[in-house]
């Protein structure tokens, strides 16, 4: 038996349908998405198995077509994306992407607390970072020195000695392309062995206090944790 | 017809079934021995290999929907109704076809089959260039999500009605400028004289076959771009940008150069924009205009689809339109 171009093709649309319908049962398409396009995964799986199967029985009776190099290797590129999945399987950004990212000059997400602020039962990353620069907004979500908080973040940078290390979450929209790292400063506080590196996940226990134009938290409990299956957070959240 | 009968007499090439099951338990080995080796604790890979998927994963299924649109034009709207479409003059078709991007809620990625498809049955090349540039920009889905990014600062009247007023002009411009002589701005397809005649009068298994078809062409070149777009995130800091951010002609050109490096999806990318405040909101509205219009990946879907400097054309006329714009916004309104 011997495949040709059509079939290939085939394949190259059924692999991409497999791979969407591995992401929507399995749950992880919140590595790659947010809360706003994860619409697209059930559509991938269904559209592109039910194209591959319809592909295959449209062109089932027409001759073998010559199989280009080209488009073999263009073939191979759309597979590409799949192989990475799947060597990557549990990969996610990380303080790499959180120190290329537009994030420690340029940005202000006064705009973007406010919005996620709209349902402030809880006070995040999104929020600290911006009330510590808006005291209107401090004062909307009731943040106060004193006030207890828990996040679950991993660690972008660190500092020597016992000064503040800096724990982050990415706010995703469509794609991870999109991510917006937002931190908070944690200090040591009252934890007296603390070891944290780089990308360490941690969930951190403490209280607030004012820093520079900025909510510091005083960490009274530091513990290392898994990453969460879904790392990202997202402005809807 | 002339390719099935050239596939005919000439000797197919075909790839042995052997072939492929090799080439696929290789590639089974390959990923478990780099997933032995931890090649997803090296955080440069890792973040590579995550905004690369990512983008090619958002990005396939509007593929999907842009080559089903194509598709369905081929094979099921009568040549005759675009033969009276393009009949219509310019002055008239290309602005029409911009408008018409309103009707397409679909972003940049879907656009592209469908705008090619459009110009191969007979649309004038400055009016399906119109249309492609601006469907991403002019949809409501798009129009929704800025509305709401800019609504908690305050500017979702100005931000939305300047992007879409904005965005139009670029399109129409582009259109005009770019098809103006009329000849046609694509690159062949083998496939393209056999598709335009074979399914005259619809079937299901030609909408299959030109869903495929598109599919697997546009999808490749979107995955080559999205590597590009992976890669100057991964490595480009872009800390580099903020040095500039409090000057209006300079922070409108790096949020420009920001928007082609990233790649974003044009539904999300207002809230992203909206993060940079310490850019004038100008520099953020020549963000959104030019994101939707030139990107990493779309260049090379451009290189793939039209001919050769396309790409320099779009650009030529875009920055300079998207940058007078934003100078004039934040004159006017920042």
């Amino acid at each position: 038996m011997r495949l040709d171009l059509r079939s290939i093709r085939a394949i190259g649309l059924a692999a991409w349908g497999a791979l969407f319908g591995w992401l929507w049962l399995s749950g992880e398409s919140v590595r790659y998405l947010g809360p706003r396009t994860q619409w697209v995964v059930p559509l991938g799986a269904v559209g592109l198995t039910l194209a591959a199967a319809g592909y295959l029985r449209a062109t089932r009776d027409m001759p073998s077509s010559r199989a280009r190099p080209l488009e073999l290797a263009g073939l191979v590129a759309l597979l590409l994306p799949i192989l990475a999945a799947a060597t990557l399987a549990h990969a996610q950004l990380g303080s790499l992407a959180a120190s290329n990212k537009l994030s420690s000059r340029g940005i202000d997400p006064s705009a973007l607390a406010r919005l996620a602020s709209r349902d402030a039962s809880t006070v995040g990353f999104l929020q600290l970072n911006a009330a510590g620069r808006d005291a209107g907004l401090s004062r909307e979500l009731g943040l106060a020195a004193g006030k207890p908080v828990q996040l679950v973040g991993f660690v972008s940078s660190t500092r020597e000695g016992r000064r503040p290390f800096e724990l982050s979450r990415f706010y995703i929209t469509c794609c991870v392309a999109d991510a917006v790292p937002v931190s908070v400063h944690v200090s040591q506080g009252t934890v007296r062995r603390l070891h944290v590196q780089r990308d360490d996940w941690l969930s951190v226990t403490g209280v607030l206090e004012h820093g520079n134009r900025e909510w510091i938290v005083r960490a009274v409990r530091v513990e290392h944790v898994d990453a969460p299956s879904n790392p990202y957070l997202s402005f809807a959240t | 017809m002339e390719q099935a009968a050239l596939s005919r007499s000439a000797p197919a090439r075909v790839v042995p079934l052997w072939v492929v099951g090799a080439a696929f338990w290789l590639l089974v080995l390959a990923v478990v021995a780099a997933r032995g080796a931890g090649l997803a604790e090296n955080e440069t890979l890792a973040t590579f290999g995550v905004i690369f998927t990512s983008i090619v994963v958002e990005a396939l299924p509007f593929i999907l929907l842009g080559a089903a649109a194509s598709a369905a034009i081929a094979v099921w709207v009568p040549a005759r109704a675009f033969a009276r479409v393009g009949r219509l003059p310019a002055p008239l078709q290309v602005p029409a076809a911009a408008v018409a991007g309103f009707a397409m809620p679909v972003c940049e990625c879907g656009s592209v089959p469908v705008a090619r498809r459009l110009m191969l049955r007979g649309l004038r090349p400055s009016a399906g260039i119109a249309f492609m540039l601006a469907a991403p920009i002019l949809n409501p889905i798009v129009l929704a999500s800025t509305w709401v990014a800019y609504g908690a600062a305050g500017r979702a009247v100005e931000m939305t009605a300047a992007r879409a007023a904005l965005g139009l002009t670029v399109a129409v411009l582009a259109g005009w400028l770019i098809g103006r002589g009329g000849e046609s701005l694509l690159r062949a397809r083998a496939e393209d004289a056999v598709e335009e005649h074979d399914h005259e009068g619809g079937s299901a298994g030609g909408f299959v076959e030109h869903l495929a078809s598109d599919f697997v062409f546009m999808g490749r070149f979107v995955v080559i771009g999205a590597a590009v777009a992976a890669l100057l995130q991964t490595a480009v800091p872009q800390d580099a940008l903020s040095s500039v951010a409090g000057a209006t002609v300079l922070g409108a050109l790096a949020l420009m150069a920001l928007a082609v490096a990233l790649s974003l999806c044009s539904e999300a990318d207002a809230f992203v924009a909206v993060s940079f405040t310490a850019f004038p909101l100008g520099s953020q509205l020549a963000f959104l205009v030019l994101g939707p219009v030139v990107d990493a990946k779309l260049a090379v879907l451009y290189g793939a689809t039209f001919r050769r400097r396309f790409v320099l054309q779009v650009l030529a006329i875009a920055v300079p339109v998207a940058l007078a714009g934003a100078l004039v916004f934040d004159a006017v309104i920042g």
